[in-house]
């Protein structure tokens, strides 16, 4: 019996440890063997922790240095060669030659053409905001290096909307839009991949792009999800740098500030660029139809203060829309600032007062009550709260909801707020007017900043245009009707910030915010 | 245990599985998100969202069917063996499984054990030197475990051990090393609980007339104790355990994403945010599983452990 009872113990032993060693599987995979390129190994080898996988982590970062885009952004946003060395076009802008850049391999020896060009063209688009593909008419290959696109009607955004799209081999993207192939034309090398853990990449010393090819041996992205332990990580010399791997900062800016301070960091900071952190009123239904009570809480928001405590000093305020070292930007216009006399001023023109003494202000004996609809997170809440009680100053109460993303794109989309988080507008406003600029509709980000019916017919003009005066003089005139109507209002400039170990030096940021650039780095200390 | 009871406890198993899984596709079906408009904003977090293409994707993915289309697609393919393939990834749902199922069952396995030897042993002691210091030491030891939250334990572990020592590593899933700090910081907050019962249940025990006729026998106390009494304080301990792995099966996210382990539970969240259906259901589906697994596991512990069961379940 005893002896019976030992052998079922041992029988469920074995089946366990079976079951948990059947399972142990670590999933590392050798990728591109068979090329040129450094090792990723040793002394100049730069390690980032970053926030999500390599693969899997959203923004594209990972493939941003794997693969090469189609063309590229200026510092101003403008539209530079990439893999497109040029392109001509026709007069109404509906036909493209681009000129495939010559010479450019893929790192398992394939050339470039104009066929592949074609085809990551063609699979790309649905997942990189390639709205032109419901405009195509057709794509045809000439001969190697040239490619012409046809649409049906004039598609002046064609360049921009391909500063999103990747060069890749075929079959490379799944149905569903996912990687499955990658191996790229890019500075680096996936050599190694294991599974939400590290990527291992070594450096393509093959480059095309003799200017960007990178002093360092190859990289070694390693997932640390959690804040905390990844700030640890940089500090006890794990990593070198953290805030390269994501598009916005993952760290709170309380944080940064902190490690600021330390002598043992370097914090870079790109306060030149990138998005405004902005609110959108809803213009179409309820109290905020009222253009007064727009104007009231535009001019009620202390930007500078809300900047120097929310955002720890990172930030600068701002009451724009967009920043104006970027083509097409509000430059003729004021941008928003916070007074308070024109606040009250507003409100006193639009009939609002507090009749009843108790703070609130009111109009046709009702009180105004807005609904307030941000997200979850610490940096919108804290800010959120922030504005609440700005507006409060004025006499205007609010009902504030901080819901997870899902729950506040859904609210947004059916109307149900007077102020809430939007979408800031992209540093290439010739998009965002393709995809919420020029409508009055509710999406996921409020609604849409087509505050007029010119707006059709400004985004026409946007799609039509193709040279820099008559693009910059549409925008003016978009930006004219914007700032006058007061459809929402910029917050807070949001930085990228790298910080990275006093061995590292020579981060760039890329005019494109998924895109990490490590052309510069270079590591001094040992691992 | 007769096979005939392990086999309809499996067929139970089976079908609250299923019955699971579909509350949990009425709940990802009827919440707020659409998976494709989710996933392709995922994609492409900074890029417009086209309508056109969120309708070609929920073509592509399946979803725009109607709740019963959905699930019983999923269905179907569950009962081919096919758990479907990860709209976030791509990749077959028992690929994503056990690419990450190892890290958190060895992680479940450790903590437990570690909970287990740690609870046992400062129970036993805490019973032998009932009302010393050494009592109160270990009394004041559950209650802080129980009262710091694990998160932050996790935090001053990783802190002291990797960065100030820098003894162990502070992040990945590189072998054994690796797994030391979370399993040090989920099998001591897991312990508390085994202190108190161990010590309760001694208490109990130590006083009852088997113990003296056993000691009128002249049987030293450590034969006692090792040979009677943990045999008899058994059970309670080891549904215990088991509450304790069910829990530790769906992943300690908090852990995973501190030590930046590839888990189960991480992951999980992530295709939540998504709307990842056939991750979710899959995923589920086998948890539920597993835990009927782990709860049948326990059952036929009992049997092997205290006749008095074995006798009951003959009867029956």
């Amino acid at each position: 019996m005893r002896f019976k009872k030992i052998a079922v113990f041992v029988l469920l032993a074995v089946m366990v440890i079976t079951l948990m060693s059947g399972c142990v599987s670590k999933t590392s995979t050798q990728e591109n063997t068979n090329t040129s390129g450094g090792v990723a190994s040793g002394k100049n080898t730069l390690v980032i922790g970053a926030l999500a996988d390599f693969k899997q982590g959203s923004g594209k970062e990972g493939q941003s240095i794997v693969f090469d885009l189609m063309t590229q952004r200026s510092e101003s946003m403008g539209v530079e060669s990439g893999i497109i060395e040029s392109w001509t076009t026709n007069a109404d802008l509906t036909e493209y030659t681009l000129k495939v850049r010559q010479n450019v391999k893929f790192t398992d020896g394939t050339p470039l053409t104009a066929d592949i060009v074609k085809y990551s063209l063609q699979a790309w688009a649905p997942y990189c905001d390639g709205s032109f593909m419901y405009s195509l008419k057709s794509m045809d290959v000439v001969n190697d290096t040239t490619l012409d696109v046809k649409f049906n009607k004039s598609y002046g955004n064609f360049p921009t909307e391909m500063t999103r799209i990747y060069v890749s081999l075929p079959g490379s993207l799944d149905d569903k839009g996912n990687v499955v192939n990658w191996v790229g034309t890019g500075p680096f090398i996936l050599d190694d991949y294991q599974t939400d853990q590290s990527a291992t990449l070594k450096t393509n010393k093959d480059y095309w792009n003799k200017e960007k090819i990178p002093s360092i041996d190859g990289v070694k992205w390693v997932v640390i999800p959690d804040e905390n332990a990844r700030i640890m990580a940089l500090q006890s010399g794990q990593v070198d740098v953290i805030g390269v791997a994501e598009h916005y900062c993952a760290l709170s800016y309380a944080a940064v500030a902190e490690l600021k301070k330390d002598d043992n960091y370097v914090v870079d900071l790109n306060p030149d660029s990138g998005l405004i952190a902005t609110y959108v009123y809803n213009y179409a239904e309820g109290p905020m139809k009222d253009i007064n009570l727009r104007k009231a809480v535009t001019y009620a928001i202390d930007r500078k203060t809300l900047a120097d405590t929310v955002m720890s000093g990172m930030g600068a305020e701002s009451g724009d829309f967009m920043r104006r070292k970027y083509d097409f930007s509000p430059r003729n216009e004021k941008e928003y600032t916070y007074d308070l006399d024109a606040a009250k001023a507003a409100l006193t023109a639009g009939g609002y007062a507090d009749t009843n003494g108790d703070g609130i202000v009111e109009k046709d004996g009702q009180p105004v009550v807005l609904r307030f609809v941000v997200e979850s997170d610490e940096t919108a809440r804290a800010t959120a709260v922030f504005v609440q009680d700005c507006l409060k100053k004025i006499g205007i109460d609010t009902k504030l909801e901080a819901l997870d993303d899902s729950a506040r794109a859904e609210k947004e989309k059916d109307g149900d707020f007077d102020i809430a988080y939007t979408h800031p507008w992209l540093t290439t406003p010739q998009t965002y007017m393709a995809w919420r600029g020029a409508v009055d509709t509710y999406d996921d980000f409020g609604i849409g900043f087509g505050v007029s019916s010119n707006f059709s017919t400004y985004l026409d003009e946007v799609l039509l245009k193709s040279s820099k005066d008559d693009l910059w003089n549409t925008f003016d005139k978009v930006w004219a009707e914007e700032y006058a109507f007061y459809p929402g209002t910029g917050l807070y400039t949001t930085p990228r910030v790298f910080i990275h170990s006093k061995d590292v030096t020579g981060f760039i940021f890329n005019p494109n915010e998924c895109v990490i650039d490590l052309s510069g780095v270079k590591t001094t200390g040992s691992k | 245990m007769r096979v005939q009871a392990i086999i309809k406890k499996l067929c139970t198993t089976l079908v609250t599985a299923l019955l699971v899984a579909l509350l949990c596709f009425s709940v990802m079906f009827y919440s707020p998100g659409n998976p494709a408009e989710k996933l392709l904003r995922y994609k492409d977090p900074t890029g417009g969202l086209n309508p056109k293409t969120v309708e070609m994707y929920a073509e592509k993915l399946g979803t725009n069917g109607n709740f019963f289309e959905q699930f019983g697609a999923w269905l179907s393919g569950i009962l081919k063996g096919d758990f479907g393939t990860s709209f976030k990834t791509g990749l077959p749902v028992l690929h994503e499984f056990t690419a990450r199922a190892g890290c958190t069952i060895s992680l479940m396995l450790l903590s437990t054990l570690l909970a287990l030897v740690v609870g046992l042993s400062l129970g036993i002691l805490s019973t032998l030197y009932h009302n010393k210091i050494l009592d109160k030491i270990i009394r004041f030891f559950a209650v802080f475990n129980m009262s710091v939250p694990s998160f932050w334990l996790a935090l001053l572990f990783l802190w002291i051990f990797s960065i100030q020592l820098h003894l162990l590593p502070s992040f990945g899933f590189n072998g054994f090393s690796s797994l030391i700090l979370p399993v040090a910081v989920l099998g001591l907050s897991y312990s508390s609980t085994i202190i108190r019962i161990t010590k309760s249940c001694l208490m109990d025990n130590l006083s009852s007339a088997y113990v003296v006729t056993a000691r009128a026998k002249g049987l030293s106390e450590s034969s006692i104790m090792i040979r009677h009494v943990l045999i008899n304080i058994a059970l309670p301990i080891i549904t215990l355990c088991g509450t304790n792995m069910t829990s530790l099966l769906g992943g300690s996210v908090i852990i995973e994403n501190i030590y930046g382990l590839p888990g189960l539970g991480n992951y999980l969240i992530m295709a939540i945010m998504v709307k990842d259906f056939p991750i979710i259901l899959g995923f589920v589906f086998i948890f539920a599983l597993f835990i009927m697994l782990i709860n049948l596991l326990v059952d036929l512990t009992y049997t092997l452990i205290d006749p008095r069961v074995r006798m009951a379940m003959n009867e029956k």
